[in-house]
């Protein structure tokens, strides 16, 4: 499905671009949304690519001060939900 | 001081660097030379393959020159941790500069050192005028780098197959199993321009073109045998890795017999590759003289000479196709779009 703005997002929806910006797909799939990315298998090239295919999917910019609260799934998927929203509402 | 003196100073100094410290990403500083060679020999002990980087006043005199801008991340007592640079590289384009030299030491692996250390890479592009593009040459070996391309939204546009020797860092073994490189480039500030392209690679073409998003004056034609008498080409070999690479920023009536002389001088060289100026209207004459030769189209290298790049190759070993990792769709469709060129040009 294609992520529309105002639409909620979900952590399959962010497994799912995870595995498309090549993160190892048992990584994902292992992951737990509670947990630090880094600490489930996230290498340092990882957490870059993630994060800029959630800048490009969702139309957001994850600054340096924001990335230092983005460490788990759940903390993505909370700054998605919120961030993008907020920018479509802004329009 | 050469490499071996280099290296001799850093490792007269080594210290351990601990883990878990907090770091500032900032842009080098003269100071930060020695750390540099410590993370570079840390990561690859000797077989870094460019010199230079073993040598702390050369580091510093390629940053302050503007060839290179290194990026590091820096600990309070000023231990470099990790680094990414951009830097001025083949190319004949002063403004079109290649991406890379991420490395992060192991201790901080778990940590957002590279992240940040790419958005400032970022920043600096987007605040640079006389950078007008980025390339980078992933290896296809490993997905590792090709995951970073959307950070500075590049776009796969070549293959150069079998471009590297297995084990390219140890600086030797042409002729063995080979490694190739996916090309990938972004365009950030661009001016319309000509492009004269093969009609026969149309279809390998369009898709480039498409996902790079330029403004330009396109014409697939054959094209027809130039005017001027001479052609214009700079050679580049690179002896170690068994590969011959030319420039061609003129296309003269000659150009027939310059191919014939450069694939007799080739001999055993693995790799040779012609970059092609695609700006003037005997591109794609230029194109049929090569593939007759047994020259392969590999991609398009947008702003290679200021002027856009056809890029051919030919190769005087078997590649293996099979074990070429490719990550993004349009990254796999490329290869099968130059697997297929390949094999036609062979038969």
């Amino acid at each position: 499905m294609i992520w529309e703005k105002g639409m909620s997002v979900t952590v399959q929806n962010l497994k799912s671009l995870m595995i498309e910006a090549g993160i190892d797909v048992d990584v994902v799939k292992a992951l737990d949304p509670a947990v630090p990315l880094l600490k489930q298998g996230f290498d340092s090239f990882d957490l870059p690519a993630f994060s800029a295919a959630v800048e490009s999917r969702y139309d957001i910019t994850i600054s340096d001060r924001d990335v230092l609260g983005l460490r788990t799934l759940d903390d993505f998927m909370t700054f998605v939900s919120k961030h993008a929203v907020s920018a479509f509402a802004e329009r | 001081m050469d490499k071996a003196a280099g290296l001799a100073m850093i490792r007269a100094r080594w210290k351990d660097i601990a883990p878990a410290q907090k770091y500032d990403v900032d842009f080098f500083r003269p100071e930060d030379a020695p750390g540099v060679v410590r993370l570079i020999t840390e990561i690859y002990g000797e077989k870094y393959p460019v010199e230079d980087y073993y040598i702390p006043e050369r580091i510093i005199a390629k940053n302050a020159s503007g060839d290179v801008v290194t990026m590091v991340a820096r600990t309070p007592g000023g231990d470099v941790v990790a680094q990414a640079a951009i830097w001025r590289t083949s190319s004949p384009n002063p403004n079109l500069y290649e991406s890379g030299q991420m490395m992060v030491l192991p201790d901080y692996r778990k940590t957002f050192a590279l992240w940040h250390l790419n958005k400032l890479v970022r920043r600096c592009v987007d605040s640079r005028p006389e950078i007008h593009g980025l390339f980078g040459e992933a290896v296809t070996n490993h997905l590792t780098i090709q995951k970073t391309a959307p950070i500075f939204n590049l776009k796969p546009c070549a293959l150069e197959v079998a471009l590297m020797p297995d084990g390219a860092y140890e600086g030797e073994g042409a002729g063995k199993k080979r490694v190739s490189c996916l090309t990938l480039a972004a365009v950030y500030r661009d001016r319309r321009q000509a492009l004269h392209l093969p009609a026969v690679c149309r279809d390998d073409l369009m898709p480039i073109l498409s996902l790079l998003a330029l403004d330009r004056e396109t014409t697939f034609s054959s094209g027809a045998v130039p005017s001027e008498p001479e052609s214009g080409i700079t050679l580049q070999r690179f002896d170690a890795a068994g590969v011959i690479r030319c420039h061609v920023d003129g296309i003269g009536a000659d150009f027939s017999d310059c191919v014939r002389d450069i694939d007799r001088d080739a001999g055993a060289v693995s790799v040779v590759e012609v970059f092609l100026r695609a700006d003037t209207a005997a591109a794609p004459w230029a194109v049929s003289v090569l593939r007759e030769r047994g020259f392969f189209l590999s991609g398009f290298v947008p702003l290679w000479f200021g002027a856009d790049a056809i890029l051919m190759q030919k190769l005087s070993v078997a590649p293996d196709f099979d074990t070429i990792k490719l990550h993004s769709p349009e990254a796999q469709a490329l290869g099968e779009r130059v697997r297929r060129d390949y094999q036609r040009v062979q038969t």
